[in-house]
């Protein structure tokens, strides 16, 4: 693939992974502090299987960018850092040692978002919030299994079409 | 890169349009206020609002509004116009509104409970009140005496003027007061803006919209402790006769509050009986009138109204209609 | 054995698994958060996390206890005594009343399990 393609398709999953955090914010919440579906990460998880981690990090730094920019508080903003970053890096090390298929990397990116939430939430507001640790822990990877899911079918069309 | 950018400016764009749509950056806290000298019950506001000065203003407003309310139905201490103020002159002119509706409500209901609600019997309440504050109880004799005043027909309402014929007779509106207190409150409350409230006027809880994080949850409570059944709601209210609520203790046997107009004595067919409906007045007028009939003659009047009833029997066991 | 396990499924089940080990070592050594208030008046008068036993003398009206995560109140100077015989009470939403003293004992939280309790 030609860097000019790979930019333009980071372009569009960027694009594609603001659009899906901000079509998350439309839904209902689920009334759980803290639990989403993370659909942004399908995005992200395409641009690091189809690519590395360097473009899925950019796919993931310009939606956080975006969501903040135009909808976010500063609180926000951190909150979603924290969360990609501890996401993406668990991911990309669970991708490396290749034990498990998209999906596994998936659950743990979805665990690793909401530890990283937990983190900052406990620099901002105390130890009180750790009493969500583990209900976080299992939406995370109930979410993130549930992401992973779409996202291998995503992956297998896309590279059966970058072949072609 | 062009059109990478491209992408972006028209996402953006086009997230912005929809953005009024999201109403995002709504930070409600959770605000609580208890008046303890209201209603001869503990009264709680609980709201969700923006600041405290809001909810300060607010729950002001309320207080002031249940204090005028209680003043005006006070038949122990109330002032010029108020029902004690009827029930010794028996005789009121140019009779507030609020009287007006609440007497109209009660006349309506002793018709609609086949006389289980009876506001017109003061006389004999008030006997059971002396006995709450004493401990002695009060003689039969003096319970039939006082029953035989307690005809509602003798309640003449015309225009803005209310007499009683009967000079041994009095008005208690104990069982419906708070009830339509709850709603005129919440009038209040809402006439501020506040979309997200509720009054708790001593088990008689009336809610205002959701909760951010959901419904209202409402605890039916065991009188032997905990929690027997869970209600969650919007925009209803939830009103629970007790025998739990008021009573005393007299010889080993207990007492409470509601009197069946039949027997003179306390209903004690249930511990306590629950009316979820949207108002709180016909909540209150309904819970009162149940608590002392059959759960069939109950089923029957609460399917009228079509509200969800909830019997707690001695031994905890509870009944819906649900 | 191993081969026929899906090890995306192993990942998962272990994250479950650490984190009921987590929530249990969690409400084991926290209380539930629950804080009991008490009013007076109105007016605030004091605040205690529900899982330290402590007993709080009100203005010499009554004593407030709280112990294993339970609160009652005794020697209420009050005539009626109701505020003694309605109990104890451990869930947040849930309160002790006595009127007569102007004294609410409450247990509340963040998000009380109960707002209300008729």
């Amino acid at each position: 693939m030609s860097k000019t393609r790979r930019i333009a398709v980071c372009g569009v999953l960027a694009g594609l992974a603001f659009g899906l955090s901000y079509l998350e914010m439309l839904l209902p919440s689920p009334g759980i502090v803290g639990a989403k579906l993370g659909l942004a990460n399908l995005a992200v998880l395409v641009a690091l299987y189809l690519f590395s981690w360097r473009e899925a990090a950019a796919v993931s730094g310009v939606r956080i960018l975006l969501s903040w920019l135009l909808f976010g508080s500063f609180t926000g903003l951190i909150y979603s850092l924290a969360g990609g970053i501890v996401s993406l890096t668990i991911m990309a090390l669970l991708k490396k040692i290749d034990l498990f298929s998209a999906v596994g990397v998936s659950v743990a990116g979805g665990v690793g978002h909401n530890l990283g939430q937990i983190l900052a939430a406990l620099a901002i507001l105390g130890t009180g919030v750790l009493g969500y640790l583990p209900l976080l822990i299992v939406l995370g990877a109930v979410s993130g299994g549930i992401i992973g899911v779409v996202a291998a079918i995503i992956i297998k069309a896309l590279r059966k079409v970058g072949k072609s | 890169m062009k059109r990478f950018l491209a992408t972006l400016v028209a996402l953006a764009s086009a997230s912005l349009l929809l953005l009024p749509l999201c109403g995002c950056g709504s930070n409600l806290s959770r605000y609580e206020a208890v008046y303890t000298d209201l209603f001869d019950t503990d009264c709680t506001f609980t709201a969700y609002c923006s600041s405290d000065e809001e909810f300060e203003t607010v729950s002001e407003a309320v207080y002031n509004e249940l204090s005028r309310l209680d003043s005006l139905f006070d038949i122990y201490d109330g002032g010029e116009g108020s029902l004690k103020d009827l029930n010794d002159n028996k005789t009121l002119e140019n009779a507030s509104d609020d009287i007006l509706e609440l007497l109209d409500i009660g006349v309506l209901f002793y018709d609609l409970s086949g006389g289980k609600l009876n506001i017109a019997m003061g006389s004999v309440l008030s006997l059971w009140h002396d006995a709450r504050e004493t401990g002695i109880l009060p003689d039969d004799s003096e319970l039939t005496e006082a029953s035989l005043h307690c005809d509602i027909a003798n309640l003449e309402i015309d225009g803005s003027t209310v007499t009683i014929s009967d000079p041994e007779m009095t008005i208690d509106v104990g069982s419906i007061a708070k009830g339509y207190a709850a709603d005129k409150a919440a009038e209040i409350a809402g006439s501020y803006g506040l979309t997200s409230f509720a009054l708790d006027l001593g088990g008689n809880v009336k809610t205002v919209g959701e909760k951010p994080t959901g419904k209202w949850v409402i605890g039916i409570q065991d009188p032997d402790g905990g929690i027997l059944k869970t209600v969650e709601v919007a925009d209803q209210s939830v009103v629970t006769s007790g025998d739990y609520e008021r009573y005393t203790v007299i010889d080993g046997v207990s007492y409470s509050h509601i009197i069946d107009p039949d027997t003179l004595y306390p209903a004690d067919n249930y511990r306590s009986v629950t009316v979820i409906c949207e108002s709180s007045s016909l909540g209150d007028a309904l819970s009162t009138s149940l608590f002392c009939m059959s759960v069939e003659d109950g089923k029957a009047l609460a399917e009228e109204f079509g509200v969800e009833v909830l019997w707690v029997y001695e031994d905890g066991a509870v009944e819906s209609n649900a | 054995m191993f081969k026929k396990l899906n090890p995306d499924l192993l990942l998962f089940l272990a994250i479950i698994l650490v984190a009921g080990l987590l929530f249990a070592l969690l409400s084991a050594f926290q209380g539930d958060g629950s804080t009991v208030v008490v009013t007076l008046n109105g007016e605030t008068y004091a605040e205690a996390s529900l899982s330290k036993d402590v007993e709080i003398d009100v203005e010499g009206l009554l004593t407030v206890v709280i112990e294993g995560g339970e609160v009652w109140v005794t020697d209420s100077t009050c005539p009626d005594g109701l505020c003694e015989g309605m109990g104890s009470i451990s869930k947040s939403g849930e309160s002790i009343v006595c009127l007569p003293n102007g004294i609410v004992v409450k247990i509340t939280a963040d998000e009380p399990e109960y707002d209300f309790i008729n």
